[in-house]
């Protein structure tokens, strides 16, 4: 039932947006978008926006270390054998097909998101110039 | 004894998982790229250091050194990726919108897929988008879920037991996020979905690859949690 989760999520929200889009007359395809030029927006300059970057960076570090912290001494321990799980079989439950589904998902979404993000910067320079 | 039978699954019992110097550098690269991937705008850089990575943890395998099984790198590398997107996406934002590059970032990202950041942009008080609810959502995210979940990730590609178990409570945690964040976006949607090149579909289009909670979650409760035991 837990592999039925996403599709019957995402599912629903997109026919809720869709519905959402018909009653309200517009959100499918191009809305209102404002014009945007670069030469509009400004900085705080090279070196305090490299400043408030690296802040921002530090902080941000600081958070995850702050969790790494935490969960590496409040987690369960391993169990006190002389391995290390190795001779454990992998899988509890095994569905094949189900794993095999799974897998390719994770991949699939995994290079989406990846390549997506990657096109980001680029497109934005394409389409608005720098 | 070669191997183990247990069920329908046969262990090698030669495949000792022990941690060689190529997995541990291409686990380290992984980290590097999964983060530089994170940032949105070194993401391309991020993306060639990820595949290098990949390719050395294939290299590392053919060498005998490592027998991490290769659905859990796969699933570990999924969700350490996506977490470093929304966790180091979203956390720059806050600290730097009002620079040249997050603001250009900003401008060029809610024209084409989500108005929330160009409509009103920098006007409250935190900065970053102009919908006060999109950085509740974003700040939850940034200050608990993802940096959990990034640590979580990084423990499960280890085979920590911590790993496994932290991994599962923020899958979780992900899920109820995935929920209370489209009821506020949908809420908005005048502003959202309406003022956008591409409308409902577009943001749809972009956001839908982040489906890694509700993948990962059935997976997680099939596995064994005695193999992560390090």
């Amino acid at each position: 039932m837990l592999a039925w989760s996403g599709p019957g999520f995402f599912g629903t929200w997109i026919l809720i947006n869709t519905l959402q889009a018909l009653v309200l007359g517009r959100g499918i395809g191009r809305g209102e978008v404002a014009p945007f030029d670069p030469d509009d927006i400004h900085g705080h300059g090279l070196l305090v926006d490299a400043g408030l970057f690296l802040v921002t960076t530090l902080v941000l570090v600081a958070i995850v270390a702050g969790w790494y912290w935490v969960m590496s001494r409040l987690g369960p321990l391993p169990d006190q054998s002389e391995d290390d799980g190795e001779y454990e079989p992998l899988y509890l439950v095994y569905k094949p097909g189900l794993t095999k589904t799974l897998m390719w998902s994770a991949i699939a979404c995994g290079v989406g998101i990846a390549g997506l993000g990657a096109a980001m910067l680029p497109v934005f320079l394409i389409k608005f110039g720098w | 004894m070669d191997s183990v039978s247990t069920g329908s699954q046969t262990l090698k019992k030669d495949s000792k998982f022990v941690e060689g110097p190529v997995t541990a550098r291409a686990d380290r690269l992984l980290l590097v790229g999964a983060v530089l991937l994170g940032t949105c705008v070194l993401s391309p850089i991020g993306l060639a250091i990820v595949i290098l990575a990949l390719f050395q943890l294939r290299q590392a395998v053919k060498q005998g050194e490592s027998s991490r099984p290769l659905s859990v790198t796969i699933i570990g590398v999924f969700a350490l990726v996506d977490a470093c997107f929304y966790f180091l996406g979203w956390g720059l934002s806050y600290g730097t919108s009002s620079t040249f590059v997050m603001q250009y970032f900003a401008n060029g990202f809610g024209r084409l897929v989500d108005g929330g950041y160009y409509v009103g942009y920098n006007t409250t008080w935190i900065g970053a988008s102009g919908a006060s609810g999109e950085n509740a959502w974003g700040l939850l995210c940034v200050l608990a879920i993802f940096p959990a979940r990034v640590v979580a990730a990084w423990g499960f590609l280890k085979m920590k037991r911590w790993g496994y178990h932290f991994t599962i409570i923020t899958t979780w945690a992900y899920m109820a996020a995935w929920l209370g964040y489209l009821i506020n976006i949908s809420t908005d949607f005048d502003t959202r979905f309406a003022t956008t090149e591409f409308g409902i579909y577009g943001w749809w289009f972009f956001n839908i690859w982040y489906a890694t909670a509700f993948v990962m979650i059935p997976w997680l409760y099939m596995l064994n949690p005695k193999r992560w035991n390090r």
